[in-house]
């Protein structure tokens, strides 16, 4: 009966917006359009093409499981599944090119990017609908610099010092008893002693300890100071971005030796093997634990450096779905995929597969402790910010940002970084 | 492209002397397929790679992220030039290894890979499960010879456990020290490039008039001899094509350290440095076709006297 | 068997050098397929020198039938065979109208077709990805009715570069060959197609052969241009498709070793199937000089 219902919302709203849309999907459409003939407009079979940047891991099983709940509600969906590395680098390409009308992309600055430069299509309509369902952060990171909304947000996750229970129980560190950088050194000091890498570190891909960069400098600096920089407004050679460095470089000899080595996996599997008694990281590392493993996962937050900012700020990137310029031709369509998406019927079937935090507040959540502790920790903090590469230029931050600190982890001058970091800065076009 | 033809036509009479007599005859038909044969391919050369090149040369004097149309490009000069050469610290360290990926394949490799083929060219016992190993490498795709050769490389891989010491912190981080990385990735590429080289040679020693050496032999010159003086110089064909593959090869060089590390970290090359800034979420189109003109110079240079010399003696 | 003078200790240093040689290079291949063997818990627990417990199919069957790789792999064979096929064809065209009507500009465009094969992708990357969104195609090869996205763009680039180099090595080589071969031809009045079809094209087919082995493992093994080109996953070859394997959250190095070894193993082969005709056809080829 519910299956009918919304079939039948969903062709009120193709006749609203137009049957050029209705009549396109249908010359394309299906079995179920051709039965009904080019009259029946209210056949209600939208065809969306759809970008996914997922292909390994659990997936192509997500994909395929909503992607078949999203046509018993009408909505045929034309995957195009890309993997996460190759569909990121040629997002720009893509974007110009012959885009699904959908895809799979992130919040922040990097989204708001692309709508400035006219690659995305605006989806205030549906926000109308759906912007009940998300809290005042996730409505935020949403809207575009122009004010418009872009994205709908479908799951996020924090960062956080992620550990396994049974290797801090070992070693005879308290999590709990750790508040300050100092104690966080001391417990290192503990880890070392007992023939561990205190911290693993992953810099192979250039941006994974950039994260380590954020957190550093939100707790140091605060998070206004953060976002300052980020943006562009702070210059890279204010004295407060070389006690980032300072701060950072009292950790260095708990990291992992050579973080050039490690990509964010590698890393994470250091943490799994116990090698390593912990790694700064987004909770999807928890993608890299076994069945058996991962109850032993748990995760603190990174502790307190300057008082005054306690820790009050995390990362905590949010994932989404945007319409491309293609959307525009089938809006219809693209907005009933999108709404879909959004939907807890949509985060159900995900979260039935792999656990995970979903951006719409009816979604329900897992009762596991480690999901239950990625929510505890963003509840007790006052500002999130997404990550540095999302809330910075990309033309900073991916071929700029990420070398300088590739450098400063093999022994770069944290000045002589910085001053070109100004440098390289002022001399990007005009965004 | 037709008066292209018509005029060698009528030139190639006077310059051959008379040894072609009544090629200047052509009928309708015979300048119809001559245009095609002419025409058909060089329209797909031309408008697929020369008509790029020129635009990205172009566009290296421009502001462009881009994205959306050609008004969006703004012209500015040498900038492109003077920032990559003042603010870019990758470009020495590309430059670096470009230089030392030419100097390997040239000293090393190569006369490795001529003296793989002069042995196999021995016909020894096994001789030809000696050649099918070095021909491995060739077949396998660079994606896949990254995978490989990563199993070898990783702190946590093969030669690290050969060596006993696994441990991330403490084994040798072939991969990921700056100082270490590029002779790992130019052994790698040597791997693949001597396997290529000894095929070539093998092919053209097999070429070599067997009654020459015979002779030689039978003059009683030592092998060393009868390699340089009979051997040597009848490859010069294969020569040629040694010394460009060598050189396109090395100042190409991109796949394999994008595969290893997207290019970073000590193991920039120009191609590299190209394709970071003109494809990935953010594109400096500028920069991106400044350093792919910069490394179409360094190519083109060496490479066009050397053929210019090539041709203008193999005439003869 | 023209050994000749070699004496027994150079002999020795000959197979010594040679068996070293061959071990390094085979040793990494097969562990990578002993790799692609082992199931992936095993490793990430033990390392990945430990000794197998147990080996399994189950990475192969995961990127054969879960991961598609045999759709790739088709993929791969679309493009690489008609490029191939079509790179020769022009190339010998062009290479013999260089080598048999000389001219001043037989040099010059020698040149240019030699230089073109040595540009760098890179270089042309960015107004090709232009000109493919403004060349159009009929619908039954894109629906989109672009050049961008399809097989036959990814073909076009290949033939375009590679084309560059098969000329070079096609004129040297028919520069090789005697033109009284071509005069007793003309003698007898042939026309130019027939001089090309009936006389040359049969002289090239040594130099066709061992040129279409290389160029074969050249565009199979090509991602860049798939990658850039072809933004539809299901339409990529499996040099790009490998990537499919590596995960966002999770690379299982095995399932990779698996992949890898997939894609390698066709070419390997057709490698094995074709290196006689492939020696045969260099041998063949080079008697003439």
């Amino acid at each position: 009966m519910k299956e009918i219902i919304t079939e039948n919302e969903v062709s009120r709203r193709s006749v609203l917006k137009g049957a050029a849309a209705g009549a396109a999907a249908l010359t394309v459409g299906g079995v179920g359009a051709s039965t009904l003939g080019a009259s029946a407009a209210s056949a209600a079979t939208y065809n969306v093409s759809f970008g996914s940047n997922n292909t390994n891991g659990p997936g192509p099983e997500q994909d395929a499981a909503w992607t078949a709940a999203a046509k018993a509600e009408g909505i045929n969906v034309a995957l195009n599944a890309v993997d996460h590395n190759n569909f990121q680098n040629n997002i720009n390409s893509y974007l110009q090119g012959t885009p699904d009308n959908v895809f799979d992309w992130f919040s922040g600055y990097r989204m708001q990017f692309f709508a400035e430069k006219g690659l995305l299509t605006p989806i205030d309509d549906l926000w109308k609908k759906i912007g009940s369902n998300y809290t005042a952060g996730f409505t935020g990171a949403s809207t575009g610099l122009d004010g418009k909304k872009y994205l709908v947000p479908t799951d996020w996750y924090p960062w956080a010092i992620h550990y396994r229970k049974s290797v801090w129980k070992k070693a005879g560190v308290n999590p709990a008893s750790i508040k300050t950088i100092a104690d966080l050194i001391n417990a290192c000091k503990v880890f070392k002693s007992k023939g561990l890498v205190p911290i693993a570190q992953a810099d192979k891909g250039g941006w994974e300890a950039q994260g380590v960069f954020d957190i550093i400098n939100m707790r140091t600096n605060g998070f206004k100071f953060h976002m300052d920089l980020t943006a562009g407004r702070a210059s890279w050679t204010d004295p407060r971005v070389q006690k980032v460095f300072a701060n950072w470089k009292s950790l260095l000899p708990y990291m992992s030796a050579h973080p050039l080595d490690l990509g964010d996996q590698d890393a994470g599997k250091l943490v799994i093997q116990k090698k390593a008694a912990m790694i700064i990281m987004g909770s999807f590392t928890s993608g890299l634990y076994s069945k058996a493993d991962y109850p032993d996962l748990a995760l603190i937050p990174f502790p307190i450096i300057a008082p005054a900012n306690g820790t009050d700020s995390i990362d905590a990137p949010i994932d989404g779905v945007l319409a491309s310029t293609s959307a525009a031709s089938n809006m219809a369509g693209s907005e009933a995929l999108m709404e879909f998406i959004g939907s807890t019927k949509f985060s159900g079937i995900i979260q039935a597969i792999s656990p995970g935090l979903f951006a719409n507040k009816n979604s329900s959540v897992p009762s596991d402790p480690f999901i239950q502790s990625q929510v505890k920790l963003v509840n007790s903090t006052k500002h999130v910010a997404q990550f540095f590469d999302r809330d910075s230029r990309p033309d900073f931050a991916g071929p700029i940002f990420g070398p300088a600190i590739q450098k400063f982890l093999t022994g770069g001058d944290p000045k002589a970084i910085a001053s070109n970091l100004k440098a390289q800065w002022d001399a990007l076009p005009p965004a | 492209m037709s008066s292209v033809l018509e005029e060698s036509q009528e030139l190639a009479v006077p310059a051959k002397k008379k040894k072609r007599k009544g090629s200047h005859n052509f009928s309708g038909s015979d300048r119809v397929t001559l245009g095609a044969f002419v025409g058909l391919p060089t329209i797909l050369h031309v408008l697929f790679v020369w008509v790029p090149a020129v635009c990205t040369i172009l566009l290296s004097f421009t502001f462009w992220d881009g994205i959306g149309g050609l008004k969006n490009i703004k012209w500015v000069g040498f900038t492109n030039y003077r920032q990559i050469f003042q603010l870019d610290d990758n470009l020495p360290i590309a430059i670096r290894n470009n230089i030392l990926w030419l100097a390997v394949f040239a000293l090393i490799a190569t006369p490795l890979g001529i003296l793989l083929a002069y042995y196999i060219d021995k016909n020894l016992k096994g001789t030809q499960l000696y050649q099918t190993s070095f021909y491995l490498p060739l077949v396998i795709s660079l994606a896949v010879t990254g995978i490989i050769w990563d199993n070898v490389f990783r702190t946590d891989g093969v030669l690290n456990a050969l060596f006993g010491d696994t441990n991330p912190d403490t084994a040798i981080s072939w991969l990921g020290d700056p100082h270490k990385n590029i002779w790992v990735v130019l052994f790698i590429a040597s791997w693949r490039h001597i396997g290529y080289i000894m095929l070539l040679y093998l092919a053209g020693m097999k070429s070599v008039d067997p009654s020459l050496r015979e002779a030689s032999a039978i003059d009683g010159a030592t092998e060393w001899y009868t390699f340089r003086r009979v051997i040597m110089p009848s490859l010069r064909p294969v020569n040629v094509i040694i010394v460009v593959v060598t050189i396109i090869e090395s100042l190409r060089a991109f796949d394999l350290v994008f595969i290893i590390n997207r290019g970073t970290n000590g193991l920039q090359t120009l191609g590299v440095l190209v394709y970071q800034n003109i494809q990935g979420e953010s594109t400096r189109i500028g920069w991106g076709s400044a350093y792919a003109t910069l490394l179409f110079l360094i190519c083109l240079g060496p490479i066009m006297v050397y053929l210019y010399q090539n041709f203008s003696k193999g005439n003869d | 068997m023209v050994t000749g003078k070699t004496s027994k200790t150079g002999q020795r240093i000959a197979v010594g050098v040679l068996s070293v040689f061959s071990m390094i290079w085979v040793a990494p291949i097969l562990f990578t397929i002993l790799q692609s063997f082992r199931p992936y818990d095993d490793v990430i627990k033990k390392g990945v020198m430990s000794w197998p417990n147990h080996l399994t199919f189950v990475n192969y069957y995961h990127a054969f039938v879960q991961s598609r790789m045999w759709l790739f792999f088709l993929n791969s064979v679309e493009v690489a065979v008609p490029a191939v096929v079509l790179t020769l064809f022009l190339a010998s065209m062009i290479a013999f109208v260089l080598s048999r009507y000389e001219s001043r500009f037989s040099v010059p465009m020698l040149m240019l077709f030699t230089a073109g094969n040595l540009l760098p992708p890179q270089l042309l990357f960015i107004p090709l990805f232009r000109i493919y969104l403004k060349i159009h195609v009929p619908h039954f090869i894109n629906s989109n009715g672009l050049l961008y996205d399809t097989q036959l763009g990814l073909i076009l680039v290949h033939v375009a570069i590679q084309v560059g180099f098969a000329t070079f090595v096609l004129t040297n080589f028919l520069r090789t060959i005697p033109k009284e071969i071509s005069e007793s031809a003309l003698v007898d009045g042939a026309n130019v197609w027939n001089h090309f079809f009936r006389i040359i094209l049969p002289l090239l087919r040594p130099a066709l052969a061992s040129l279409g082995v290389l160029m074969t493992t050249w565009i199979y093994n090509d991602f860049f241009w798939a990658v850039v080109l072809l933004k539809t996953g299901n339409k990529r070859p499996i040099t790009a498709a490998l990537s499919n394997l590596q995960g966002e959250f999770n690379t299982d190095y095995n399932l990779l070793a698996a992949g890898a070894c997939m894609a390698f193993i066709p070419t390997l082969l057709v490698f094995f199937a074709m290196r006689k005709h492939f020696v045969a056809g260099l041998t063949l080829g080079s008697t003439k000089g």
